[in-house]
């Protein structure tokens, strides 16, 4: 819990102190006159008051595995993910619903040549955020976003192995806290915003459908249709720790449209019987329709 | 200016990429635990150990202590100067389970515990295609059928030699119709040497047997690490299905080398919806656990049961039990039904004598229970 909680706050500082290294470069070359020609006119980034998005992303990344339901080896291995966001500013309010899916195929970090499984991981993430925006520099452009999300994990892994394969299922849904830091600024004389923002669950509930990893009976009918071998925990931030990290670094084109380049990580750890962490990277090409 | 401009740049780049280079390689090194080493036989050891003793689900009903074979097996695990060695300390713990659906899979082999392998085998295919089928059997689908007569009267036989075969209704139905055609007197189902497969298949023939909707087993399925720790248990329930073979007499021909689904289904016929239906020849191998898959810090996999599964109560007798699995606690579970891990009894008990060419005595026995109903 404390290294999580040091990790944290060690990547928030990271990245304020970035953008703030990259404000105070900008105004100090602003502040000098060594122009022969005259400064290019000053680009305009709209302001971030009502204005709406639909966000379109695709894009390629990895994921790690290590769920000792399935092996006791870790996997690791590239993915690709595509997701949608509607997303709206209003005068101090950020809104952000936003669903990703990312799959996966991992490897044995010991070597194909020493085991023949793999895991097929398919990852599905929404989420609902609401923030308020605590801090507004206008000089500098930095804003700052404080408020809550609820959000949402479907982690589902099949193991390819001789004879049977095995599945096991993660299903998470929790709310907690949220901080976003947005900057504008120009570059090359364009108009950029850069971004980054950390969601934290502290409550939620957590549900690990199956201890074995057996393929259910198939009976024609059976006298619990669902096979309900699972069980649903409340859990706090203590028991499933979940980290999702988001950066973006976005590039105005015309009527207020953006493209953008995406990072992302996230993060997660459930014990129950078996312990389960994940991971899961992905660098992404975003289009933010204005409407 | 534009010097500027670009160190401003280079410079905000770099950190941007530095940042990433280092999120992406080292974010989850920080919050992960490290895998068990691979190179490690102590590791491996108690990582098979320890998975078995809190998912493996017949310690109890086969007395078993595992415990002990960890004391038994450990020190030689360590010790294994080689991968086969330690393949084969591993593989020898493995099959005290006397389990068939217990398999440890490397490179280079696949242990196996055969636990009737010195039963008698109940079952000859020379004998069977020379005497009785002569070529003549028809192969549709997975169903060799034929028409086998005896006495001026004529009796359908299937074949299905393995449950992973798939069933259709087209199949089914052309051999149904073929014996309704021929007027046989009963069918004649011989599941012997089927080493199991589907459960679905199971659920394909029973469904075309019974007379009625019917709950055919009992399951339970391991929640948790204690030894108690099951779901409540489940009925399975079987409807029919259309073209049947339900009025007439039906025998099931078994051995202990019918296992896994050939035992599932021989158990489903035990239910008061298959009273036309007798078992004959020898009592199954059993395997009522439906197998789940591991692997080893060393990237070998393994599977061992990881469910059981019942008769529902009052349809087997204890005596029955007793001589299907005489070594076994029957009363683990006694009020939830009869485990068949240790074999489905038969109704009619025969063993062949494989020196005698001339006939399948448990074929022959079945076309007298076509005829006499005993």
């Amino acid at each position: 819990m404390r290294r999580i909680l040091t990790f944290c706050v060690c990547v928030s500082v990271c990245c304020i102190r970035v953008q703030t290294a990259q404000a105070q470069d900008s105004s100090a070359s602003a502040s000098h006159s060594y122009f022969i020609t005259p400064p290019p006119p000053p680009v305009v980034m709209p302001p971030v008051g009502n204005a709406s998005y639909l966000i379109t992303r695709f894009g390629g990344g990895s994921g790690v595995v290590q769920d000792a339901a399935l092996s006791p080896l870790r996997y690791l291995g590239p993915g690709a993910l595509t997701g949608t966001e509607y997303r709206a500013y209003q005068e101090t309010t950020f809104l952000s619903i936003a669903a990703d899916i990312q799959g996966n195929f991992l490897s044995p970090s010991i070597g194909n040549d020493l085991s023949p499984a793999q895991i097929v991981g398919v990852q599905v993430l929404p989420s609902l955020t609401l923030a308020f925006r605590v801090v507004n520099e206008e000089a500098s452009a930095l804003r700052v976003y404080a408020g809550g999300t609820a959000q949402g994990i479907t982690h589902i892994k099949l193991q390819t192995a001789y004879g049977n394969s095995a599945t096991a299922s993660d299903v998470y849904f929790g709310v907690g806290a949220f901080g976003r830091v947005e900057k504008d600024f120009s570059l090359f004389g364009q108009a950029f915003r850069a971004s980054s923002q950390l969601s934290l669950p502290l409550l939620g509930a957590a549900n690990r459908p199956s201890y074995s990893t057996t393929v259910r009976y198939p009976a024609t009918a059976i006298s619990n249709p669902l096979g309900i071998l699972s069980e649903v925990r409340g859990v706090s931030i203590a028991a499933f720790p979940i980290l999702d990290f988001r950066n973006s670094l976005e590039f105005m084109l015309g009527s207020g449209n953006f493209l953008a380049l995406n990072y992302d990580w996230n993060f997660y750890s459930y014990t129950h019987f078996n312990k389960v962490q994940s991971a899961r990277h992905a660098i992404s090409v975003a289009f933010l329709f204005k409407f | 200016m534009q010097k500027i401009t670009r160190l401003v740049a280079v410079r905000t780049a770099s950190i941007l990429a530095l940042m990433l280079v280092l999120l992406l390689v080292s974010c989850e090194q920080i919050l992960m635990d490290a895998p068990p080493s691979s190179k490690d036989n102590a590791a491996v050891f108690d990582s098979m150990w320890e998975t078995a003793r809190t998912k493996y689900t017949f310690f109890e009903f086969k007395r078993i202590d595992w415990n002990a074979m960890r004391e038994k097996y450990r020190n030689r695990a360590i010790q294994a100067a080689d991968n086969e060695a330690l393949f084969n300390v591993l593989a020898a713990m493995l099959n005290e389970l006397q389990d068939d659906h217990t398999n440890l899979v490397s490179k280079f082999n696949l242990s196996r515990a055969r636990p009737f392998f010195n039963d008698s085998l109940n079952y000859d295919s020379d004998i069977l295609n020379r005497v009785y089928l002569k070529n003549q059997e028809l192969y549709t689908g997975s169903l060799v059928n034929a028409i086998v007569e005896r006495g001026g009267r004529k009796f359908g036989y299937i074949r299905y030699a393995s449950f992973l075969s798939p069933l259709d209704s087209a199949s089914w139905g052309f051999v149904i119709n073929r014996f309704r055609r021929e007027n046989v007197a009963g069918m004649i189902l011989d599941i012997r040497n089927n080493g199991g497969g589907a459960i679905s298949n199971c659920n394909f023939l029973a469904s075309h047997l019974a007379t009625e909707r019917c709950t055919v087993l009992t399951e339970m399925t391991k929640n948790g690490p204690g030894a108690k720790d099951y779901n409540p248990p489940q009925s399975l329930i079987l409807t029919t299905a259309q073209p049947s073979f339900n009025d007439k007499r039906v025998a099931v021909l078994t051995n202990r080398n019918s296992y896994s689904a050939a035992s599932f289904f021989p158990a489903m016929l035990k239910a008061p919806e298959f009273a036309h239906v007798r078992l004959i020849g020898d009592h199954t191998g059993g395997g009522s656990g439906l197998p789940i898959d591991f692997q080893l810090p060393n990237g070998w996999t393994y599977r061992f049961s990881g469910t059981k599964t019942f008769v529902p109560a009052g349809r087997i007798t204890r005596a029955q039990a007793l001589a299907a699995a005489p070594n076994a606690n029957h009363d683990v579970d006694a009020e939830v039904g009869y485990n068949f891990e240790g074999g489905v009894p038969v109704d009619i008990r025969v063993t062949m004598n494989l020196a005698d060419r001339t006939r399948d005595a448990i074929l022959e026995r079945a076309m007298d229970y076509i005829v006499n109903g005993r």
